[in-house]
């Protein structure tokens, strides 16, 4: 193995391992507001990702425009189940959320049964960079999801919002007390988390390909999420990344009996040696 | 209920069993989510663990009663749940959940790369033996399961009544205040984790018996979220609550085999219902619902579920009913749904509209297993017990067909055409090919890539799985026949999303041939991995059932230049006549449907079938069925080379060499044979 393809596997395993923290960003805002684990969430990405493709394929719009609609149409969705669902049985415990979002995700296979392939901006013919050669395509979903992380940061640290909703994944008692409107941090953030998927399913969409199936991937997004520490968003793309490589790595050092169970192993074990996660705290309930 | 068996329809026996090992199951997680409130989605992996100990203690020990091998089952969950249990139990329940779905996976990797359990291939599970006589038959395993259930669930309801039950209620209310209560947390925890594993590792342990066939295929994660629907319809924290939930589950699984893959839909809404209108399930909603109100609502969900008595044998004056079990959701299901409903289904219209076969129109019914066996193997019961179907047509995947390989034999049922290539089929008297096996396709591939284009260095990309492993296997054979050697072979698991690894070392060997043996959709990206690498100095040959339009449509330019053995004539191109009667059919009936090799290969089925079925004349039984399939002589298909079938059921032995040219399949060679 040279090194060239060496760091070729490691870059691949970062385009796949940022598609992992879009994911498991989605999942710990919603878990921030609302304290629950959005099940649907994969559902969500792979429903948006095929509403941008129809207005492709039928419609015939430009990409760009495209992947717009798709976003819009994510948030339109995200705000729908928050009001319609999630909301009314919010003084319900947080199983009863999750069980809900349970029941959208079955609901949500039900789209398709077929594979189709969806067009990218980048090309997969390779690009020498040195002696290293490596795809655009994955250069594209790294540059894509790192700004895509960015603008997220920039938006929790220095506006109005970001800050409302730090206060409520703090304390929500006291968020509201200070005039926050709960309600509508935790509307904000359903519709912010499917804006995520949906920018992660169409970046994603030309290398795993469209299908119903897609969606499995939020259970990636779960295990980048408590690898890293639920409830933290530096965490969350730590532990993405470090999923994408260490799978992508994998295959090349370990034979192949255990190497396909290594991202399960990897979060068992830390969940063992350190059960908040690698940059998580554990929460102390108090009474 | 103890004379019920001998009354019952035989398919309603086998339902009422598996209602009874949900049962159990049932009660185990919800003695452990619905008292402890610890949420668990990895009870499909204890279920398993149960599942192989019985199967495995019955194959290598069959002298062991019955009754011990559950209990083996049962303690092996047990401990294995523990060891895995102890160290996550001081996770909180969102991080438990996480852990237990990361049991799962883990449990069906295990199962998969382990040699005792046979991997991907499953294990056929021996008939229960008693006592050195004989062995159980449906209505013998149907008081096993009841007996069994029956003790389980009075275990449960005197559990929950003791000390150990409220300190388990204390537990959900409040782990803190139940810790100040003295109530000790942790060991409470870990008793009814083991309690629970325990309950599911006997159940696993019914299951196996039961259906008959174990693969790991069976113990995904959506069996778990199954499990968790039934307590969560039936109510958390209640012993007849689980018995409604598991039986209710169970009978709408059943009855929703017709609808196919709007099982999750349905699934999906009755969850999201139950928490809006009815948290806390069936059990909080009737209030208290008594112990006898719950085994009355199972008996009678069992009775109504159906009660149909059609004619003998699926062959009337006026009608043939055939039929199958197929994948028309799972990773498989455009496959199956094009083979079926656009395949098989489109040659029936075909001649039903021409006035049928002897005077009788063909009927069609396919129930969907999700490439899932133990759904096979209930869609096939049904299909023969309740639709009283003539013969299988078409079903699709190695281990979905060869988990109902016996039943069928024991029944003298034919199985025709199934969509799956492994030898393992062959030499079975009612078993009649529907592709041409993969080892005869690999002698075809390697004897023209060693012979005409003078190959030497080869590698594979395979599928982790029998089709792959079959594959594999054979072109080994063949390759050392030409006195060669596979350089290099890396496996892929199903479904899995990046293949760069496997391509990066495939590359470092340089093979001059590269096989691939996966499915369309990692087929497409290992094309598309090796162009963004840049690896050009080799030929991409695809194998068998991959080499179709629909993974070109995936891979793009990707796939220009890749070779591979062709099965079928390009359906979309083709001047063959019976290709394009095939075309016409399409245009006609279907015509929002593309033609395509999988509904080809269908309609050839079924054009197969009607052959047959003509020659057998107007006493049409299976046995006159076998009989003039079996003297088919160079039947000319106009599709296909004219074909024979002999003693040896296999109908085609043939394949041609194509090469993708400007995103069409461009032939090379002429029909290549391996008789």
């Amino acid at each position: 193995m040279t090194w060239a393809s060496l760091i070729h596997v490691v870059v691949s395993g970062l385009a796949t391992g940022s598609i992992y923290a879009l994911m498991a960003l989605a999942l710990v805002i919603i878990y921030n507001a609302t304290r629950t684990l959005n099940f649907a969430q994969g559902e969500m990405l792979m429903v948006s990702t095929f509403i941008g493709w129809t207005a492709q394929r039928a419609l015939g719009w430009p990409l760009a425009v495209c992947v717009v609609v798709a976003v819009v149409a994510a948030a339109l969705m995200g705000w729908a189940i928050e009001r319609l669902l999630i909301r009314r049985a919010v003084s319900a415990t947080h199983w009863d959320v999750l069980i809900i979002t349970l029941g959208l995700s079955l609901a949500g296979l039900l789209w398709t049964h077929d594979e189709f392939p969806f067009p990218s901006f980048f090309g997969t013919r390779p690009v020498a960079l040195g002696p290293v050669r490596v795809a655009p395509v994955s250069l594209g979903i790294i540059g894509g999801s790192l700004a895509l992380m960015t603008a997220l940061a920039a938006l929790f640290r220095w506006t109005r919002l970001g800050r409302a909703m730090r206060a409520v994944a703090q304390n929500q008692r006291a968020a509201r007390l200070m005039g926050i409107s709960v309600e509508r941090v935790y509307a904000t953030s359903w519709v912010l988390a499917a804006v995520v998927g949906a920018v992660a399913g169409v970046l994603v969409a030309p290398v795993v390909f469209l299908s119903s199936k897609m969606g499995l991937i939020v259970i990636n997004g779960f295990t980048a999420a408590v690898v890293g520490g639920f409830g933290s968003m530096p965490g969350a793309v730590a532990g993405g990344m470090l999923l994408g490589v260490i799978e992508n790595l994998a295959p090349l050092y370990l034979p192949s009996g255990i190497r396909y169970s290594v991202p399960f192993l990897v979060l068992i074990a830390i969940l063992v040696v350190r059960p908040g996660g690698l940059l998580g705290r554990v929460e102390r309930r108090k009474v | 209920m103890a004379s019920w068996p001998w009354v019952a329809p035989r398919y309603f026996v086998f339902l009422a069993s598996l209602i009874f090992v949900n049962v159990v199951v049932a009660l185990g997680l919800n003695l452990l989510s619905g008292y402890t409130n610890q949420l668990s989605f990895g009870h499909a992996g204890f279920l398993a663990i149960g599942a192989y100990t019985a199967a495995l203690t019955a194959i290598h020990a069959p002298r062991v009663p019955v009754v011990l091998t559950l209990l083996l089952a049962g303690v092996v969950t047990a401990v294995v749940g523990l060891a895995f249990g102890v160290p996550c139990l001081r996770l909180g329940g969102l991080y438990l959940t996480m852990a237990t779905l990361a049991f799962g996976f883990v449990i069906t990797e295990a199962i998969l790369s382990l040699d005792i359990t046979h991997g991907a291939d499953g294990l056929r599970v021996p008939a229960v033996a008693v006592g050195g006589v004989g062995t159980l038959g449906d209505t013998g395993r149907y008081y096993l399961t009841a007996a069994t259930a029956a003790v389980m669930v009075a275990a449960a309801v005197n559990v929950v009544r003791t000390r150990t039950g409220r300190a388990f209620l204390a537990l959900r209310e409040s782990e803190i205040a139940a810790e100040a209560s003295g109530v000790p947390v942790a060991a409470y925890k870990t008793l009814a984790f083991g309690v629970s594993a325990f309950y599911t590792g006997v159940a696993g342990g019914l299951f196996a018996f039961v259906v008959g066939f174990l693969s790991p295929d069976a113990f995904d994660v959506f069996l778990s979220v199954d499990f968790v629907v039934m307590i969560i319809v039936g109510g958390l924290g209640s012993v007849p609550g689980s018995i409604v939930g598991a039986a209710i589950v169970t009978v709408l699984h059943d009855s929703l085999a017709a609808f196919q893959n709007y099982r999750p839909l349905i699934f999906g809404v009755i969850l999201i219902a139950c928490m809006r209108f009815m948290p806390g399930g069936i059990a909080a909603a009737t209030r208290r619902i008594s112990m006898r109100l719950a085994v009355s609502l199972v008996v009678a969900l069992v009775m109504l579920s159906g009660a149909t008595a059609a004619a003998q044998q699926g062959v009337t004056d006026t009608e043939i009913v055939i039929g199958g079990s197929n994948s028309f959701s799972g990773p498989l299901a455009y496959t199956g749904e094009q083979a079926t409903r656009y395949g098989v289904d489109l040659y029936v219209k075909v001649v039903n509209d021409a006035g049928g076969i002897n005077g009788r129109k063909i009927r069609t019914v396919y129930y969907d297993d999700g490439y899932k066996p133990q759904e096979a193997v209930a869609n096939t019961r049904k299909l023969l017990e309740q639709d009283k179907i003539f013969a299988v047509i078409a079903p699709q995947g190695t281990p979905p067909v060869m988990a109902t390989l016996d039943y069928l034999e024991e029944n003298r049922v034919p199985l025709l055409f199934p969509f799956q290539g492994s030898p393992v089929i062959r030499g079975k008297k009612y078993v009649f090919s529907g592709m041409t096996l993969y080892d005869r396709q690999s002698k075809m591939m390697i004897d023209y890539l060693v012979g005409q284009r003078k190959f030497k260095t080869f590698g594979v990309l395979y599928q982790d799985d029998d089709y792959g492993k079959a594959f594999l296997a054979a072109y080994e054979k063949d390759l050392a026949r030409h006195g060669l050697k596979l350089g290099a072979a890396e496996p892929v698991k199903r479904g899995v999303t990046d293949v760069s690894a496997q391509i990066a070392k495939l590359r470092a060997a340089s093979p001059q041939v590269t096989f691939l043996v996966l499915t369309p959709g990692p087929g497409a990206q290992a094309l598309k991995e090796r162009q963004k690498i840049g690896w050009t100095e080799t030929v991409m040959v695809s194998s068998g059932p991959l080499t179709d339009e629909k993974y070109l449509g995936l891979a793009g330019d990707a796939a220009e230049g890749v070779e591979g053995l062709s099965l079928w004539p390009d359906p979309l191109t083709s001047d063959l006549p019976g290709v394009k009667a095939y075309r016409a059919a399409m245009q006609k009936y279907f015509d929002k449907n593309e033609p395509n090799r999988y509904s080809l290969s269908g309609y050839f089925a079924g054009m197969l079938f009607a052959e047959g079925a003509k020659r057998a004349g107007r006493t049409l039984t299976r046995e006159t069925l076998i009989g003039a399939l079996e003297n088919i002589r160079n039947f000319d298909s106009g599709i296909l080379p004219p074909l024979s079938i002999g003693a040896d059921h296999e109908t085609q032995k043939q394949g041609f060499w194509v090469r993708v040219e400007q995103g069409r399949f461009k032939a090379l060679t002429d029909w290549l044979k391996a008789d």
